[in-house]
Parts: structure tokens; C-alpha cells; sequence
């Protein structure tokens, strides 16, 4: 059998899994849509106090929050699949040896297009444009996904040295919160305290929302798109070459 | 009541053994509360003028009782059934003693995880205008606050399908409770629309409950209204809870033991 007819049958099989599961289907969809309306609500004022349009500034920040939760779902998922014996059973099947984590990152890497698009049309509805034109909204949802990706990969090797499910989740979910919150994302780098700027500012979170509203917004990408690239490159081939690792060990 | 407090501390060794609900309770609110201060401190300082350490710290711990309550939610959901509460029901025991017993151990916690956060919030510049009194009083009314938010957890955790049923709506309730009430953002700060919302928020009525103990003056209206919530919320969810577990008790036996995880992601 083609290695890609047994990784696309097992990306449908866990879609399926992830749409039966409402948990998933909130956090994919409902989520997003709440912190796009509550952190408008909440910061809206005090932002325009700062003379910041944050109806312009947040949605990049809850683009790359919604990819988090995709990235969240590989962990759990991909736990659950190897403790409860599935990867077990797909080595005695006739598909490639990684076609249960490509599989995977693909289901996980749809997820994250449909949280995109819904994000993308809520913040519209509030009031959110893609000022620079087509190219550069094109290239928004390219890097949303592609840092996705970087995600999945991260969180996808902690679905490889986790216990179970329940522990996966605690590892990600415990680091996901500062590492977001410290960012650009929600509040300028500015606005931190003295001390704390320079971590905010050399973030990659930071690097990336800061391209994407470059993308979005209309201003110069020459100085943030290509540290954005280099990061997620980066970060991609640390997680890559750790995994291919804990693969060896593993079999 | 022997029973109810052999039920509470099996409830409290429970928690102390998952890793996952500590992390619920304690350790994510308490790095939420660091985060918000690094994150929102100056901008909403520079809003409102005033200390936002002394916001933030009432409104983290008043959230954190209601996390940790989906906590209950669940376990009550898997103690119907594995079989927990069916065994319970050949013993001499009150039918009503696993409800009691869990919702015990939740005023319980809920004193515990406010002591931890009140704490890290002390070495982050929150501090108590009305002494030792204050921080009795303050620990006490938030262990009472857990009860009411536990009640409404168990009469969903007695009537849910599965486990995400439980957890995923009540923590989304609890997330658009968190952002529209005062222990993140003064009532000045939401938009006009928002603002009845915010105020009869019962995050808000608690947080500024705790807030009105903590720095002293008149607190009676304030604490007024946070007992009328936990009031409200006991009385309409306490019945439906014991009506829901009496109803599920009688009917499912032991099944396949789900996990928490299911519920989280």
C-alpha cells in the first residue's frame, strides 16, 4: 500500500475522532471566537488610551493563540494514541513508520486552518481589515499555519515522552500560558516592566505577531517577516532532530 | 457525618494525588496572576490610576475557586460511574453523604488554594489593611464562595453524558466570567453595554467581596452581595444536584472508567 493512502486514512479517522469530540470542536471553534469578543471588551478602552486601534492590533494575537490550541490537541491526541495502543497496532499494518505522526500533524494542521478561518471572519465582523492587500493576507495565513506547524512539532514531542493524556495536556498547557501572555500578542512590549521588556521583545511569539500585523496592518515586513522565518525554521528543525531521536529509541 | 467527612477526605487525597487538578487550582491561577500583572499591570495602572495588584489578586482567587470546582464536576461524573456511588448505596450510609463529603472537601481546598494565592500574592505587592481578622475573614468567605460554585459543577457532573460535557461548558462559562468582571478591569473600562453585566457578575461580586475585606472600609455591601450569590447558587443547584444523583445513581452501574484528560483539550 502507498505510504500516503495509509497516512490520509488515519488523518480522516482522527478528524473524525476530533469532530465527535465536543471538547475539541469548543476549543477549535467557540474559543477562539470568545477571547476575540472578551479581549476586545475588556482592553478595548484602556488600548485606545494608548492610542491603539485594538480591534486592528488583536486579532493577529488570537490567530496565534487559536494555533496554540491545534498545536494543544497533537499532544493529547497523539498521548492518548500511543497509551491506549493504536501506534502499537499500526506497526503490524502495512503503512510507514511515521505515517501515525504525519497523520497527526495533518489532522491537527486542518484544525488549525478551520480555527484561522474562523477567527479571520469574527474579527472581520468586528471590524478587522487586511489593509496591505492581497500578497501580503495571503502570506498572514501562511505564516498562521506554518507556525502552527512549528507548534504541532513541539507539542507532538511531548505527545512522544509523555505518560498519558492527562499529563501531556499539564505539559503544554502550563508553559503555553506565559510563553503567550509574555508577548507582544495582547499588550505592547512597551507596556511590561522595565525588566521584562527584553524577554518580551526577543520572543519568538512576539517576532511572529509582529509579522503578522505587518501582514495584516499594512506596515513594513522587510524588518520583521524574515526573524519570524528564521525562528520557526529554527524551532522546527530543534524539534524535528529531537524527535527523530526519541523515534530511534522508541523502536 | 462520619461518612461525609470520610467521603471529603477521600475527595481531598484525591486531589492531592492528581497532578491535574492541582495544576487547575494552584499552580495555572497563581501563574495566571503573575502573567496579568507583568502583562495588563502598567496599561491598566495607567487607565485607572490605581494599584492593580490589589484588582487582580481578589479576582484571581475568586476564579480559582470556580475552576477548581469543575474538578468536583467531574469526579462526581466518574464516581457515578465506575461504580463508586452505586457501592456507596449497600452501605449504611446517607445518600446524600458522597454530595456533602465532595462539596466539603471543595471548602476545604478552595480555603487551601486562596492561602497559596494570597501568599504569592503577598510577594507580589498585595497586602492587608485589616490584619489577621482581614486574612480570616478573607479565607473564609472564599472556602464559602467554593461551596456555591461546587454545587452548580456537581448538578452538571450528576446529569452529563461524559466528562467533556462537564468540564468543557462550565469552563467556558467560567472563562466569559473571568473577563467580564471587575477583578481584571474596573467597571470604567468595559464598554457601556457590558457594564450591567459586569457589575451582577457573580466573579465580580465575589472578588470585590474579598477586595472590601482586604483593604478595610465599608464592607458590608459588598460581602452582602457576594452571600447572595453563594446563597442563590446553593439553592438552586444544591436540589438539582442531589435530585440528578439520585436519579443517576439508580441507574448506571459500573462502566469503563474515563480519564480527566478527555475533558481538557
Amino acid at each position: 500500500m502507498s505510504p500516503l493512502v495509509g497516512t490520509t486514512a488515519l488523518a480522516a479517522r482522527n478528524l473524525t475522532k476530533m469532530r465527535r469530540n465536543s471538547a475539541s470542536v469548543i476549543g477549535a471553534v467557540v474559543f477562539p471566537i470568545l477571547f476575540l469578543v472578551l479581549f476586545n471588551t475588556v482592553l478595548n478602552r484602556a488600548m485606545t488610551g494608548i492610542g491603539i486601534d485594538y480591534v486592528q492590533y488583536l486579532p493577529p494575537a488570537v490567530t496565534v493563540q487559536a494555533m496554540f490550541f491545534a498545536a494543544m490537541s497533537t499532544a493529547f491526541y497523539l498521548t492518548d494514541d500511543r497509551a491506549s495502543g493504536v501506534f502499537a497496532r499500526c506497526r503490524t499494518l502495512p503503512i510507514g513508520r511515521l505515517s501515525p505522526l504525519v497523520a497527526r500533524a495533518l489532522a491537527d494542521l486542518t484544525r488549525a486552518a478551520v480555527s484561522l478561518l474562523v477567527v479571520l471572519v469574527v474579527s472581520m465582523l468586528l471590524g478587522f481589515r487586511f489593509r496591505a492587500g492581497v500578497l501580503p493576507a495571503l502570506g498572514y495565513v501562511v505564516l498562521a499555519l506554518g507556525f502552527a506547524l512549528v507548534l504541532i512539532l513541539g507539542c507532538g514531542l511531548v505527545g512522544l515522552y509523555a505518560k498519558n493524556a492527562e499529563t501531556a495536556v499539564v505539559l503544554v498547557e502550563v508553559p503555553y500560558l506565559p510563553v503567550l501572555m509574555l508577548s507582544s500578542a495582547f499588550v505592547p512590549a512597551d507596556r511590561f516592566p522595565d525588566w521584562l521588556e527584553p524577554v518580551v521583545q526577543a520572543s519568538p511569539i512576539t517576532k511572529v505577531v509582529d509579522a503578522l500585523r505587518a501582514l495584516s496592518g499594512g506596515g513594513p515586513t522587510a524588518s520583521v517577516l524574515p526573524t519570524a522565518l528564521v525562528w520557526c525554521i529554527g524551532l522546527a528543525v530543534v524539534f524535528l532532530v529531537v524527535g527523530a531521536r526519541r523515534m530511534k529509541v522508541a523502536t | 457525618m462520619i461518612a461525609t467527612l470520610a467521603l471529603a477526605g477521600r475527595s481531598l487525597r484525591r486531589f492531592r494525588r492528581s497532578p491535574a487538578q492541582i495544576v487547575a487550582s494552584i499552580i495555572f491561577p497563581g501563574l495566571l496572576l503573575v502573567v496579568l500583572l507583568a502583562c495588563f499591570g502598567e496599561l491598566v495602572e495607567e487607565f485607572t490610576g490605581a494599584d492593580y495588584v490589589s484588582r487582580i489578586v481578589p479576582g484571581i482567587v475568586a476564579m480559582s475557586l470556580a475552576y477548581g470546582a469543575v474538578a468536583s464536576g467531574v469526579s462526581m461524573l466518574e464516581d457515578l460511574r465506575d461504580g463508586f456511588a452505586g457501592r456507596l448505596k449497600v452501605m449504611p450510609v446517607a445518600t446524600g453523604a458522597l454530595l456533602a463529603g465532595r462539596v466539603t472537601a471543595d471548602a476545604v481546598r478552595g480555603a487551601l488554594s486562596t492561602t497559596v494565592l494570597t501568599v504569592l500574592g503577598f510577594a507580589v505587592g498585595f497586602r492587608f489593611e485589616t490584619g489577621v481578622t482581614g486574612v480570616i475573614a478573607f479565607v473564609l468567605l472564599a472556602a464559602l464562595a467554593t461551596t456555591g460554585f461546587s454545587w452548580l459543577a456537581l448538578s452538571v457532573g450528576t446529569r452529563a453524558p461524559g466528562i467533556e460535557a462537564v468540564a468543557a461548558p462550565l469552563n467556558a462559562l467560567f472563562l466569559v466570567c473571568l473577563f467580564l468582571s471587575e477583578g481584571f478591569v474596573p467597571i470604567e473600562g468595559y464598554p457601556g453595554w457590558a457594564q450591567p453585566i459586569v457589575r451582577a457578575n457573580p466573579f465580580t461580586c465575589i472578588r470585590n467581596a474579598l477586595a472590601a475585606i482586604a483593604e478595610g472600609g465599608s464592607t458590608r455591601q459588598p460581602v452582602l452581595y457576594a452571600l447572595a450569590w453563594i446563597a442563590g447558587l446553593t439553592l438552586v443547584f444544591a436540589p438539582l444536584a442531589i435530585t440528578g444523583f439520585r436519579a443517576r445513581s439508580r441507574t448506571t452501574g459500573p462502566g469503563p472508567a474515563p480519564t480527566v484528560a478527555e475533558a481538557r483539550v
